[in-house]
């Protein structure tokens, strides 16, 4: 287990390279003042608001930014590591395969999260506290939308890792903004009307083009009611993306050179 | 002559196909059997596509043979505890770039869970020379100070048993010198080490013994005590010319 913790440390670290450092402190500076400016300059001198509801706020920011931060930090996970040998050094060691994904998806997520909190929760907190509204922060209830988010994460990570696993280089990117465009799209616009009325539409919708952790994000921050089925089909989805992820991990090439 | 107990490695009828049933199929390995022993230093040769480097990574458990048996000290290459008795060194020289050679080397370090890892860390940079580069960025190095760095974490954690995949093949001459003289020191100390090489020379010099392979099969094993100074490279040629061996 102690080896396990080791590898998620190790590849959050190989994450946060300079580049990524430097992309990341820029757009948080300039997250930050943007949020800050109103208060400066006074623009929202005139807003009622007395309360600003917090969670409202990061669940609009979040729907954004888990997805672009997931693009971020997943590109070529598996495939990028393939090819500059990383798994076949890492897997010289007491590591089965299965711990090796899930560590970089650990691994990734912790990336993600952090960029979900510079990004998404301190620039409401700076934009509150610049026009000196109160935020309204009901503790069960950001738990309860940040979990979700989490697993929306997840979710991603782990389509993104299976895609990287046949996509060469950056690949599983592209094929997932695409898959995520589609999505938003196709699938929960034109397509749903008349697919959604059928199993396998259904199946085909919440499945394969999932979006249950985040639609469960928004029933549970807006009518607070449980959102059982958003999240049914959101666990439904992780399973078979992350049992087809461990499957194509485990029969992967990684080591491509010859005699 | 080897006894059972001794033995550290036992492949018998290994086969392995490569895009099997298209028009580029390609036999890597045919009904290999051979069997290492503990305390020798073995050597895999031959030509290009032979098959050497299938045979490594059926051994190193990185892909599965299609038929055949091979047993590392009574384990399956895929039982993690094979990862106690077997280390590896990669022949490519495309060790992950982020790393400088120590943050590297203390990765490797603490993934064998190895105590006081400094002290061995130390000894190793200062026996392959690169202690002056400690501190530089891997993307800095030369393909000989990479494939050094790669030799290092293979002898890290002490393994019984080393695979080495053409550790010569950047080095310069006194580095070859360097890991000559200490994969003798580890055959004192009864450990194993197979040796895939092209350079013939080389493997006269350091090994007891040579397995010649082609087109996946077995050509010849020889105990090298058996056989004149420069056998290798004649028979080698007599090969080139008669495809016989010996």
């Amino acid at each position: 287990m102690r080896l396990f913790y080791k590898l998620i440390m190790i590849d959050f670290l190989r994450q946060w390279n300079f580049t990524k450092v430097s992309i990341l402190l820029v757009l948080t500076v300039i997250a930050g003042f943007l949020s800050a400016l109103p208060g400066i300059m006074g623009w929202v001198a005139e807003i009622p608001a007395l309360y600003m509801p917090l969670t409202d706020y990061l669940l609009q920011i979040w729907k954004i930014i888990v997805p672009f931060s997931v693009l971020f930090f997943s590109s070529g996970i598996i495939a990028g590591d393939i090819k500059n040998h990383w798994i076949r050094s890492i897997l010289i060691h007491r590591i089965t395969r299965q711990d090796l994904l899930l560590s970089k998806i650990i691994a990734t997520l912790v990336s993600v999260i952090i960029t979900m909190m510079l990004l998404g929760a301190l620039p409401v907190i700076v934009f509150a506290t610049g026009i000196g509204v109160k935020l309204d922060f009901n503790i069960l209830n950001f738990v309860q939308v940040l979990m979700y988010f989490i697993f929306e994460a997840i979710l991603f990570i782990t389509i993104a890792t299976w895609l990287s696993c046949f996509l060469n280089g950056f690949m599983n990117i592209f094929v997932l903004a695409f898959w995520m465009f589609l999505d938003n799209i196709l699938m929960k616009g034109v397509l749903s009307l008349w697919m959604s009325n059928s199993f396998a539409g259904s199946v085909i919708i919440d499945v394969f083009f999932p979006s249950g952790f985040s639609e469960a994000a928004i029933v549970a921050s807006t009518s607070g009611i449980f959102p059982y089925e958003s999240l049914l089909w959101g666990f439904a989805s992780l399973s078979f993306f992350l049992g087809i992820a461990i499957f194509s991990f485990s029969k992967i090439n990684i080591d491509k050179s010859s005699d | 002559m080897q006894s059972k107990a001794n033995e550290i490695l036992k492949i018998e009828n290994l086969s392995k196909t490569y895009n099997k049933g298209s028009k580029s199929e390609t036999k890597a390995l045919r009904n290999i059997s051979l069997t290492l022993y503990s305390g020798e230093i073995t050597g895999l040769i031959g030509p290009n596509g032979a098959g050497k480097t299938t045979l490594i990574k059926i051994i190193m458990g990185f892909e599965p043979a299609d038929s055949g048996l091979v047993s590392i000290s009574g384990f399956e290459p895929n039982d993690l505890d094979v990862k106690n008795i077997l280390s590896y060194q990669a022949d490519a020289h495309f060790v992950s770039k982020d790393f400088t050679v120590w943050s590297y080397l203390k990765m490797h370090s603490l993934l064998y869970d190895i105590d006081k890892y400094e002290e061995r860390l130390n000894f190793l940079l200062e026996k392959f020379s690169l202690s002056d580069a400690k501190h530089k960025k891997i993307n800095g190095l030369s393909k000989g100070m990479r494939q050094k760095l790669e030799l290092i974490v293979s002898f890290l954690n002490n393994s019984k048993f080393v695979l080495l995949d053409e550790p010569t093949s950047a080095l310069d001459p006194p580095s070859v010198f360097e890991l000559r003289d200490f994969i003798g020191n580890y055959r004192s100390e009864g450990k194993t080490v197979l040796f895939s090489s092209h350079h013939l020379t080389e493997v006269e010099k350091v090994c007891d013994r040579v397995i010649f392979i082609d087109k996946g099969e077995i050509v010849s094993d020889v105990y090298l005590s058996s056989v004149e100074t420069g056998f290798l490279e004649d028979a080698f040629l007599k090969y080139e010319r008669e495809r016989r061996f010996l």
